[in-house]
């Protein structure tokens, strides 16, 4: 079976095939004999040379997680380390959809989480310079302000003092 | 005392009601509508619902503990830290109504938890100050004014709230053209904080580095101070990590802080645990910064280091018992001890706040290391308090087994669904200015600024490889276990690219 991955924009593929016995693995140049066991919270994988007779009874041990955020995304914690991987074809299956959607880069101000608006620090009609600040947002106690995406010109001011806000509601429109 | 109920939640209440269950002493656990899963209510011996999830309506009802108290028949009552920790009224309340509060006495809460009135009573027990304003700047305090005194105060000016603490209510001003919005910053957090918008000024110090030295007081009138903890690894004020002994305390400098702090807590009369905050410049002078008239989130590493119970100690020391340890016990640090502070925080996100579900929550053991949770797997994190869920402390003999131990430890915790700040220890931890103990209060935020928002979790191409190896692993497995059962996930991997 070969399975592609996309992982920080770069494709990999990865051949897996069950020989009766362990799984082999193949992962560009180099194989591996490969044991993965539930084991705790999360799975231990013994990885050792499939082509050096000598050393496979020692194998490699890593602590690993998987979670599967999305059918297609996968987030591996590698000893604890994580490491983003989509699966390739079905990331390629949904792009198109994704580049209608009003994606982050109009210049509007979204909440990054849920919270409280403390203060509006600006008017409509207002010029504002790249990072100033337009919108504290109280959230777990602290005050955070939120500053402007790109400079502009303050079209709309969705909230007010006293609101609260849900993650990625749109705070404040600019024109840009 | 038979029974106390703990005016807390989260990590600091469970901490509370095991000490309880060492002691023999019931614990009453309170819990507001987001909280009724909660870890501390699950432990405790009693649990009362104290009101609605935001803070205010629930752990910050002086009413409603008292009330808990009274319905649960418990005779003390320990704050935490947080919430209502220094608030006078629910000290004064206690006593009212018979209850022993655990914790020193209200007019001493008072009067420490007006940072100018400290500073006062701080002079005048001889320990030095920051320069700055001894008077507080009430909000109708007029521009010229604020201007006139800081100028006075000589820039740059730090600008704190006289309510303040926890690093909330501050804000720096390099000159003056920054101060009147640093005014309006600090006052406005310190009104939505504290429900008071008074400020005063201090010189900022250079590099400082933030030290601090806890102190036990009993009825009889002894105060022992401890060995210090250096608490310089902080965020816009909010320290992330502590450890004891600092680095940059000299046995002489050790023994003119913890004097100076016994000196303080005894002029005003001080009982139970409290913590004497100092900054220690970079010539090794140290200036009185406040005092916490509570016990501090970074206790651990001070129990690790000395062998004493601190909150077992301050139950005995609430009801009467006397001071009857070693004082050089507490001078005289065993080994060294270091804190992280996990938060639901996501650090490649400028630390901000990453409440929801945790999925799985994997914390490490083995030797030297202690973990101070209040969470598990399956919490809820809500977003009306703070978002620390656990604490991680690392024992060695000496500080480089206790960072080893520490590196090692941050390698098995694994926390999913939420994000936490245990990447960034991890990164922090590989630092060799903080391995070497380079650290000042103001540094992090600088190394910070200067890394943008780069990721904690550095790219590694080998553990790369394995993570790819696994998923592929696991999809084939699943694959392989459905060829009897098909399930969506043979559909997926037959759909999307499996070849046999």
């Amino acid at each position: 079976m070969r399975f592609r991955f996309d992982v920080d924009g770069e494709e990999r593929a990865v051949d897996v095939e069950r020989t009766g016995g362990p799984w082999v693995v193949a992962l560009g140049a180099r194989r591996w004999l490969a044991d993965m066991r539930r084991s705790g919270q999360g799975w231990s994988l013994l990885l050792s040379p499939a082509d050096d007779g000598e050393k496979r009874n020692v194998a490699r041990s890593f602590d690993v997680r998987i979670d599967w955020p999305g059918a297609d995304q996968a987030e591996v914690r590698v000893n604890g380390v994580a490491i983003a991987l989509t699966v390739a074809r079905v990331l390629a299956a949904r792009r198109p959809r994704a580049a209608g959607d009003g994606a982050p880069s109009d210049g509007a101000l979204r909440a990054p989480m849920a919270g409280r608006v403390t203060r509006v620090l600006v008017q409509v009609g207002q010029a504002v310079e790249p990072r100033q600040g337009l919108v504290v947002v109280e959230a777990m106690k602290m005050e955070n302000e939120l500053r402007a995406p790109r400079g502009g010109t303050v079209r709309a001011i969705r909230v007010a003092a006293g609101d609260p806000v849900n993650a990625a509601e749109i705070l404040v429109e600019l024109d840009t | 005392m038979q029974k106390i109920l703990i005016a807390n939640r989260g990590e600091i209440a469970v901490r509370i009601v095991r000490a309880c269950r060492d002691m023999g002493i019931a614990s009453v656990a309170v819990y507001s509508d987001s909280d009724r899963s909660a870890l501390h209510v699950r432990l405790a011996d009693e649990a009362v619902a104290i009101g609605a999830s935001p803070a205010a309506d629930s752990y910050l009802r002086v009413d409603r503990i008292i009330d808990a108290a009274r319905a649960s028949g418990a005779d003390g009552v320990h704050p935490g830290y947080g919430f209502l920790a220094e608030n006078a009224q629910l000290a004064a309340a206690c006593s009212d109504s018979g209850l022993t509060f655990i914790g020193p006495p209200a007019d001493v809460i008072a009067l420490m938890g007006s940072k100018t009135e400290a500073r006062r009573v701080a002079r005048e027990a001889g320990l030095p100050l920051v320069p700055g304003t001894l008077q507080a700047l009430s909000p109708g305090t007029d521009d010229a004014e604020c201007l006139r005194l800081a100028a006075e105060t000589g820039y740059p000016v730090m600008v704190k709230a006289v309510a303040g603490g926890g690093g909330k209510g501050m804000r720096l001003a390099t000159d003056p053209d920054a101060l009147l919005g640093a005014v309006r910053l600090a006052r406005s957090e310190a009104e939505s904080s504290f429900g008071d918008g008074d400020i005063y000024f201090e010189r900022w110090i250079p590099r400082p580095r933030h030290v601090e030295v806890q102190v036990l007081g009993d009825r009889y009138g002894t105060v022992l101070p401890c060995v210090e903890r250096e608490c310089s690894v902080q965020r816009r004020h909010q320290k992330l990590l502590e450890e004891t002994p600092s680095m940059a305390v000299s046995p002489e400098v050790r023994r003119q802080l913890t004097h100076a702090a016994a000196s303080l807590a005894a002029s005003v009369g001080y009982t139970n645990a409290g913590t004497v905050e100092f900054l220690l410049d970079e010539d090794g002078r140290f200036y009185f910064l406040e005092m916490n008239t509570r016990l501090q989130v970074e206790h651990p590493v001070t129990e690790m280091v000395t062998g004493v119970d601190l909150v077992e100690w301050q139950i005995r020391l609430a009801r009467g018992e006397r001071l009857t340890m070693d004082p050089e016990v507490l001078l005289t640090p065993r080994g060294h001890a270091i804190e992280c502070r996990v938060y639901a925080e996501d650090p490649d996100a400028g630390f901000l706040p990453s409440p929801g579900r945790i999925e799985a929550f994997d914390v490490p053991h083995g030797a030297g290391i202690r973990d101070d949770s209040g969470v598990e797997a399956g919490a809820q994190i809500p977003i009306h308090y703070d978002s620390l869920i656990s604490k991680l402390i690392a024992w060695g003999a000496d500080r480089e087994q206790a960072l080893a131990r520490m590196r090692r430890a941050l390698r098995e915790y694994t926390v999913t669904g939420v994000r936490t700040t245990v990447p960034f220890f991890r990164w922090l931890l590989e630092q060799p200015t903080f391995v070497a103990g380079r650290v000042h209060a103001g540094g992090l935020d600088e190394v910070l600024h200067d890394r943008r928002e780069e990721a904690f979790a550095a790219r590694d191409s080998s553990l790369e490889e394995v993570a790819l190896i696994a998923a592929a692993l696991d999809l084939a497995m699943r694959a392989h276990a459905d060829r009897d059962a098909p399930s969506a996930w043979a559909g997926l991997a037959r759909r999307e690219g499996l070849r046999a």
